[in-house]
């Protein structure tokens, strides 16, 4: 302190100069000056002090120290501090003298405060231990609180983690949980809810990255099991098809029942088929059973139309749309058997089929009705048609194996009873309309062969008599049956009686009018497409049936060298021709449509002409016989004796001819009788003519006689039968049956008996000319006009050859007529 | 050619029986062979003819078959006379064919020719299960009535062909016999004079 006070003192420059050349004396100076400036600063005491007591004294001295060490002038700069000491001293010796008591009092003053300030200074020491000591536990305690704090924010950060996580968990546990319970709509929301907001919270988590993906996977597992249950609900819902299929036809049953007497009411309506407009008015109030909802049956579409929405809400509904699709048509398959069986007996297998179907089918026509998007209606209408087809395929097979019609009957009910019901669900029921007219060809056909075979068994039966009625009971029957209008009135019929026909032909009349009915039965109420075409079967298959089986088994009959067989045949033709006629007017009396033109049948023509078939066969039968007895006849040309009597053969095959007309073909109309004698002498003529045209090479007088003999007893019997045949009639067995036919033959009849001797002509004109004396009048055409306008010219040279033929060479008068002719 | 005829004996045979025994049936199968099941009854009259070799002779025969039926019976004895041999027929399965034979006989006693060879056929002889009429009784009656039997069936074609052309040669030989002293006599006319003739027997 001391020393500071000196060095406000000032340095001398000489000591400075002094201490080396002239540079060093340079900045020896400079460093004195500026040691004079430092110490000249703290002249005053105050400040003096204060600048002892600060650095920046020290500071300002120290390069003022290193200058001088710089400059080595440290010895002048310690002798010049030395002296600013001394000088300082003496002040201080100065003040202090003065001061002395002062300074005493003060220096005890001092020891006081020394004293004191030591005592203030221990217990500062003690306090700040103590400070120090409780501020370390502060300290710690600070720390251990800042720690807490930071554990107690990470605590709480966790737990909020966690609760979010387990939310996340919870929610996806709840999503399987779900699907596991089938709550596909449920889970599908919450998942969206997890998928959208939840898992975003907890995104960082490696375990929220794994649910996020997880769900793609939730979804299909949702679609799918949706898929699998709308499937296993599809296999449900057909396992009722065939209930609904029964229950929806007690209802279509039921309309018809009620329609049926509505019509019966009011026959107006019979226009009106089922599930016609009007129909469907009237039938308006009634509460039907719904198939799908009743006692017996519930059918729960909740599961597709879940499904439905699940799709959707997946965005999947192109793909339900296909598989659903798809189901449907393996339903199908599965309801529509590989093959189906059913006989005569058991008919149920087609009815649960057509059951199955019908419920298959109304299924179809719900799920179009209330979810159109995913059941298009065309899908429904093409598996609908693919169903129709296959169900006609089902049932082809198994018509030819059927042996009663009933049983086509049934089967009918059973399409009738389908198509209506189908109709009134609004499909298309065409294709199984023109199946129906397939089934009534099929009927038809059927009935048709059956009558067939029936027929011909009647046929071979028959004994091909009139039939002999002994009761009334059975003539009236045989009446009503056949179209046979019987000549007396039935109170004035005596029993027993005879009918002209045999039994085939009442036999045929029943079997003719149940095929028929049959036909008929077929249509019924059940609606048609086209009726006409029941009618048009109904007039072809019935015009075939006539013409190529009864017709024409008749006519192959014909073939039968049986007269007697032919004979009954001929009349039962007429009965069956009277039949077509009748069963013509019958068919375009009850014919339900309007026709726009009259049924025509072919078979009474077909008949007519089998008529007339059969009346050639009964010529034929005769000539055949006339042909057998002259097998037998016996000429000797060359004979010299006159017989008296006509040739055996002849009156024999006369007689037989008078029997065979009064017993055989007693029950033929007389104008075939007639036409049978004219026609067996015309043939016998013919062949009388050409034996005597082949007689040997001559012909004796006696010969030709004789053969004039049997012409004369021919000529007298023939001229006697118009007479005669008459009066046969009246007491022949024929019941008059042919009246219609009696009258319009009439005038033929008479031709035939007028006729019946002009059949020997030729004969007569021979015979004449050989016995004439004369034979050269031949040559006259006058008399040749007149006598023999009939004789053959070469037969006429030919034969009186023969006659002037004798054993030797032609005599002279041959050779004239020869000339002559 | 002097004469017309093809033959040089005309026999002349009638069918008589019951109704139903099956006389058009045995007919069909000597005439043409052939068999056809049928109901139909002979109604009046019929004949067919066939010829046939016997002994070197062309025999044509005129078989005449009647109806059964009563109704006719007028109609058919009206050809009994012109009859050189009657084959009486019965069914061996139905007894009342059987037992009207004796009836059929005494008619042809009583309308046909003297002489007349005739012959008893049990008819349907094949049908052994139906049989009613045994071969012993048909052999009893036929001796009683001292005419020759066999049974034959049209339907299986058993003995039909040796009845008709065993009668025909019985015939023969009675024609034969009763025109041999003719035949001496007439040694001079010229070959194409018959020696017999169907309208001659009867």
């Amino acid at each position: 302190m001391s020393l500071t006070t000196s060095a406000t003192l000032t340095i001398s420059p000489p000591a400075v100069a002094a201490v080396g050349g002239t540079t060093v004396t340079e900045r020896t100076q400079a460093m004195m000056q500026h040691l004079q400036q430092v110490l000249l600063l703290s002249s005053d005491p105050i400040s003096l002090l204060n600048s002892f007591e600060g650095d920046d004294y020290l500071e300002q001295l120290a390069p003022v120290v290193e200058e001088a060490v710089n400059a080595s002038q440290v010895d002048l700069l310690i002798d010049r501090l030395a002296s600013i000491t001394a000088l300082k001293e003496i002040e201080v010796q100065k003040l202090c003298n003065s001061n002395q008591h002062e300074y005493t009092k003060a220096v005890q003053q001092l020891a006081k405060v020394k004293q004191s300030s030591e005592q203030m200074r221990a217990s500062v020491l003690n306090i700040n231990q103590n400070l120090q000591q409780s501020g370390r536990a502060l300290v710690a305690r600070n720390k251990m609180l800042l720690d807490s704090q930071g554990a107690r924010k990470n605590i709480d950060d966790a737990t909020s983690a966690l609760r979010q996580c387990l939310k996340v968990i919870n929610m996806t546990n709840k999503i399987h949980e779900m699907i596991e319970q089938k709550k596909y709509f449920g889970a599908l929301k919450s998942l969206d809810d997890l998928e959208q907001n939840h898992i975003q919270e907890v995104a960082q988590f490696e375990f929220a990255q794994m649910i996020r993906k997880s769900v793609p996977v939730m979804q299909a597992t949702i679609k799918d099991d949706v898929i699998a249950d709308l499937q296993v609900w599809l296999a449900s819902v057909r396992m009722v098809a065939p209930q609904i299929g029964q229950i929806a036809f007690g209802v279509t049953e039921s309309r018809r029942r009620r329609w049926k007497k509505e019509v019966d009411h009011n026959p107006q309506l019979r226009f009106y088929k089922l599930n016609s407009a009007v129909e469907l008015a009237m039938d308006d109030d009634h509460d039907e059973v719904d198939p799908l909802n009743n006692d017996t049956i519930n059918v729960d579409l909740t599961p597709f139309y879940e499904s439905m929405h699940i799709c959707s809400a997946l965005g999947v509904l192109d793909e339900f749309r296909d598989n659903y699709a798809l189901g449907r048509i393996k339903e199908q398959d599965a309801i529509l058997p590989k093959s189906l069986e059913f006989t005569d007996d058991d008919i149920a297998p087609l009815e649960s089929l057509l059951h199955g179907a019908c419920g298959f089918a109304i299924i179809e026509r719900v799920t179009v009705r209330k979810a159109y998007r995913v059941r298009t209606p065309a899908s429904v209408n093409e598996l609908w048609e693919s169903m129709c087809q296959r169900i006609a395929h089902l049932i082809d097979p198994v018509l030819p194996t059927l042996r009663n019609p009933e049983t086509l009957l049934q089967v009918r009910t059973l399409l009738g009873l389908f198509i209506q019901t189908m109709e009134s669900y609004e499909f298309s029921v065409a294709r199984l309309h023109s199946y129906m007219l397939t089934l009534f060809e099929n009927y038809s056909a059927f009935l048709k062969q059956r009558f067939a075979e029936e027929f011909q068994q009647t046929v071979m039966e028959d004994d091909y008599m009139p039939m002999k009625i002994n009761q009334r009971d059975l003539w009236e029957k045989i009446i009503s049956i056949s179209w046979y209008k019987p000549g007396k009135e039935a109170s004035k019929v005596k029993f027993p009686c005879l009918l002209p026909f045999s039994q085939v032909y009442p036999l045929s009349c029943a079997e003719i009018r149940n095929f028929v009915n049959q036909h008929y039965q077929f249509s019924d109420e059940f609606s048609e497409q086209n009726p006409g075409q029941i009618e048009a079967t109904l007039r072809a298959n019935l015009d075939e049936l006539l013409v190529k089986v009864v017709c024409k088994t008749l006519r192959d009959r014909l073939r039968s060298s049986n007269r007697e067989e032919i004979v009954q045949i001929f009349i039962n033709l007429e009965y069956f021709e009277i039949a077509a006629v009748e069963l013509e007017k019958m068919l375009n009396e009850t014919a339900t449509v309007h026709l726009d033109e009259r049924i025509k049948l072919h078979a009474a023509v077909a008949f007519s002409d089998a008529r007339k078939l059969a009346e050639t066969r009964i010529f034929e039968l005769v000539n055949s016989k006339i042909d057998d007895f002259l097998e037998i006849a016996d000429y000797d040309w060359d004979i010299n004796t006159e017989r008296t009597a006509p040739s055996s053969y002849l009156s024999d095959m006369v007689n037989f001819l008078e029997t065979l007309v009064d017993s055989t073909l007693v029950n033929l109309p007389r104008s075939i009788t007639s036409f049978i004698y004219f026609d067996a002498f015309d043939h016998l003529a013919t062949k009388l003519l050409d034996l005597l045209l082949n007689a040997g090479r001559r012909i004796s007088k006696a010969a030709v006689l004789n053969f004039n003999r049997d012409i004369c007893y021919l000529e007298n019997f023939v001229g006697n039968i118009g007479s005669s045949s008459s009066k046969r009639r009246d007491v022949s067995l024929n019941p008059g049956a042919l009246d219609n036919s009696k009258n319009v033959k009439h005038r033929s009849e008479e031709d035939a008996d007028n006729s019946l001797l002009t059949t020997f002509t030729e004969l007569r004109q021979t015979i004449d000319l050989l016995l004439s004396p004369n034979v050269e009048e031949y040559n006259n055409t006058e008399i040749r006009m007149r006598k023999y306008g009939r004789v053959k010219p070469q037969n006429a040279a030919a034969l009186v050859e023969k006659i002037f033929a004798p054993p030797a060479t032609p005599s002279r008068t041959m050779k004239r007529f020869r000339r002559g002719g | 050619m002097a004469s017309s005829r093809n033959y040089d004996i005309l026999i002349k045979l009638l069918l008589i029986g019951d109704s139903g025994v099956g006389k058009s049936c045995l007919l069909l199968r000597f005439s043409e062979d052939s068999f056809t099941p049928s109901f139909i009854t002979t109604i009046g009259i019929d004949f067919k003819i066939r010829t046939i070799d016997l002994d070197g002779k062309r025999i044509k025969m005129q078989i005449w078959d009647t109806a059964g039926q009563e109704r006719f019976r007028t109609i058919t004895t009206a050809y009994y006379r012109g009859a050189m041999g009657i084959l009486l027929v019965y069914d061996v399965t139905d007894e009342k064919s059987f037992n009207n034979i004796r009836n059929w006989f005494s008619n042809v006693e009583q309308h046909a020719s003297e002489g007349v060879n005739k012959l008893l056929i049990g008819n349907k002889c094949d049908w052994e299960e139906k049989r009613a009429v045994s071969t012993e009784q048909g052999k009893a009656l036929a001796n009683e009535l001292g005419i020759p039997f066999i049974e034959a069936s049209a339907k299986a074609n058993i003995n039909v062909e040796e009845a008709f052309v065993s009668l025909a040669r019985q015939i023969k030989q009675r024609v034969d016999l009763a025109s041999e002293p003719q035949q001496a006599n007439n040694i001079d006319i010229s070959s194409g004079q018959k020696s017999t003739g169907g309208g001659k027997c009867c």
